[in-house]
């Protein structure tokens, strides 16, 4: 038995290694291309907040791909079987991921995963041993996540152009305005960590007033930051320039979001298999053990320091057409997303919702040139990945 | 290494735009140094400057097909595609004109009467002038751009292409007092000359016609969604 965890684990963290490999330059692919950072520090940015967003708020969503697609009930008495049956999703959702990815569809690891477990649910007792509107409920997510993104990206920009840019001192604008943004994320991610996070019980009221405080020093941190700041360009390049430090945020706020979804597609089906192994019903109600997310955030982490600069590099060359005031609004489009759907505990795809939140910057015309044909190869994806893996596993 | 968010970003179609703008100017540079030779009546050193004007255009041509090749239908742009091809459209006949003209000033040796001299120079370089001023409408979209569409910007833009149209009008002023004198010494110059000279008159009106038309198409680009 003991054998078979570890390599399961094995299995998982080698998921999170090629997972910050390859999934971590999407994530931060608007804070390279508007070179707010560069991508030494995107690497830097990415590898820890993965870790702490993993750690912090990746309990979520490794529950629902560990427990909550396949019922554990069943293989109490058959633990081998289900301890196969996941190291057998992860490599199914592996070789999909390198064959779609081959093939050059954006092909999300969080939905091959899904597709992967749910195929050896079926395989191992057809459709009784699926919770199929956990099913449903993800199946939805993934469709609200990119238009989510969307809109909430369409309206930070749509702000960002009404209050600044489109005002007679936009510089001063930046600075008036710009602490308030920030102190926004710094109030969702103190939001998400406490508020039915960890293993405290903070109840609603006393999360908000935490949160707020937290928000003020955010606040002050940027101000002052934002203060000092005086440069010769143009109107519009002092302000993207302005907004490039604030990017530095939105970047760190994407990687922790991007942790505390996706860690869960390497170390869900480990969950599972911990579970079943502490034995007992009441396996499926306890809470993922923290070295366990550890060990996925850890692996993200290395997976993104390894390879992730060399994807991370090429993305901040060839994404040329973005700039600050675009790559946070996007950001914070897709960041908030991507948080809000791992306290629901629902895996969705970060690129994905990248992808609508950058979309959505192109409708409130902040971008030249986008390839509207990216959505018709996610459509795809959409109808491929599922089946696809769920065959192959079975 | 394939990275699907790398699909979604496209250069944007301003930069070889801005490139194909430069030779288009340089095209149009040439102009003045043909007619004042033509002037002296200095054929060799006009064809000479004829071919580089052939060669210019050619290469706007190339980078015109480039900017085309690269607008799928399924780009989204702040502004309709059809407007931008239409400005690029309108933007390739400067060289185009250009080129018409120089193939003109080759066809035969012509003369240029000294009654013509002064005014003739004085409407070319307001011919100049105007598609100098639709030149600075295209630099100024990058503030548009930049400032993701702001009405401030807009309403710069449109009194630039107020003042492009003005332009355009005084030129058009121009050619006609051009023509009259030249109209004028019917009994001096001979009808096959008075023709090609009419022929220049009305191809340079119509170089400045075609950046009137850049800047209408510009003025859609910039209207309201």
């Amino acid at each position: 038995m003991f054998i078979w965890l570890i390599l399961v684990l094995a299995g998982a963290f080698y998921m999170a290694f090629v997972l910050g490999g390859n999934d971590a330059a999407n994530a931060m692919a608007t804070s390279v291309g508007s070179k707010a950072i560069n991508y030494r520090q995107a690497v830097i940015i990415a590898a820890v907040a993965n870790l702490i967003g993993a750690l912090l708020v990746g309990g979520h969503v490794t529950h629902t791909i560990g427990k909550g697609i396949v019922t554990l009930e069943p293989f109490l008495k058959n633990a081998k079987l289900f301890i196969l049956g996941m190291f057998a999703s992860l490599i199914a959702a592996g070789i999909w991921v390198q064959i779609a990815t081959h093939f050059g569809m954006p092909v999300s690891t969080t939905h091959s995963i899904v597709g992967a477990v749910m195929g050896f649910g079926i395989f191992a007792g057809g459709g009784k041993y699926i919770y199929w509107m956990k099913f449903l409920k993800i199946v939805a997510s993934w469709i609200i996540s990119p238009f989510l993104g969307g809109v909430l990206a369409f309206l930070i920009f749509y702000f960002i152009k009404k209050v600044i840019l489109d005002a007679e001192n936009p510089i001063l604008r930046t600075k008036g305005w710009g602490p308030f943004l920030s102190s926004l994320v710094f109030f969702i991610i103190m939001l998400s960590v406490i508020y039915k996070g960890l293993k405290l019980k903070v109840p609603l009221f006393q999360s908000i007033l935490i949160s707020l405080s937290f928000a003020f020093f955010g606040y002050i941190i940027t101000w002052s930051f934002l203060r000092a700041r005086k440069r010769r360009d143009g109107v519009y390049m002092q302000v993207e320039k302005l907004f490039a430090i604030l990017q530095i945020l939105t970047a760190t706020y994407m990687g922790f979001a991007h942790g505390a979804n996706d860690v869960a597609n390497a170390i869900g089906p480990a969950a599972g298999v911990w579970s079943i192994i502490k034995g007992g019903l009441s396996a499926k109600e306890s809470a993922v053990p923290i070295w366990l997310l550890g060990i996925g955030g850890i692996g993200l982490a290395i997976g993104t320091a390894l390879f992730g600069y060399k994807v991370i590099k090429t993305v901040g060359e060839e994404v040329t057409e973005i700039t600050p005031t675009r790559g946070f609004a996007a950001e914070f489009g897709a960041a908030t997303t991507v948080l809000i759907f791992s306290k629901l505990g629902l895996p969705i795809s970060t690129t994905h919702t990248v992808v609508g939140a950058v979309i959505g910057i192109g409708f409130a015309r902040g971008i030249s040139t986008l390839n509207l044909g990216i959505i018709k190869n996610i459509l795809l994806s959409w109808l491929f990945t599922v089946p696809f893996s769920a065959g192959y596993r079975a | 290494m394939r990275i699907p968010i790398l699909r979604l970003f496209r250069k944007s179609p301003f930069k070889p735009l801005r490139v194909h703008m430069e030779k288009s100017l340089e095209t149009l540079s040439h102009l003045k140094p043909m007619f004042e030779n033509l002037a002296q009546g200095n054929f060799e050193k006009v064809e000479e400057i004829a071919e580089t004007i052939y060669k210019l255009e050619h290469e706007c041509d190339k980078i015109k097909d480039g900017i085309r090749d690269n607008l799928p239908k399924t780009l989204l742009m702040p502004f309709a595609r059809s407007d931008f091809l239409g400005l690029v459209h309108e933007q390739d006949e400067i060289p185009d004109k250009v080129e018409d003209i120089a193939v003109l000033l080759t066809l035969k040796k012509l003369k240029m009467p000294e009654e013509l001299k002064a005014e003739f120079f004085e409407f070319l370089e307001r011919v100049e002038s105007t598609v100098e001023q639709a030149v600075k409408i295209v630099q100024e979209m990058d503030r548009v751009l930049e400032s993701s569409f702001s009405k401030k910007e807009i309403e710069g833009v449109q009194k630039l292409i107020d003042e492009l149209e003005q332009r355009e009008w005084k030129t058009d002023k121009k050619a006609c007092k051009v023509a009259k004198i030249l109209l004028n010494l019917e009994n001096e110059v001979s009808p096959v000359e008075i023709y090609m000279w009419m022929n220049i008159i009305r191809e340079l009106s119509a170089l400045a016609d075609h950046a009137e038309s850049m800047g209408k198409n510009i003025r859609l680009m910039i209207a309201k969604v």
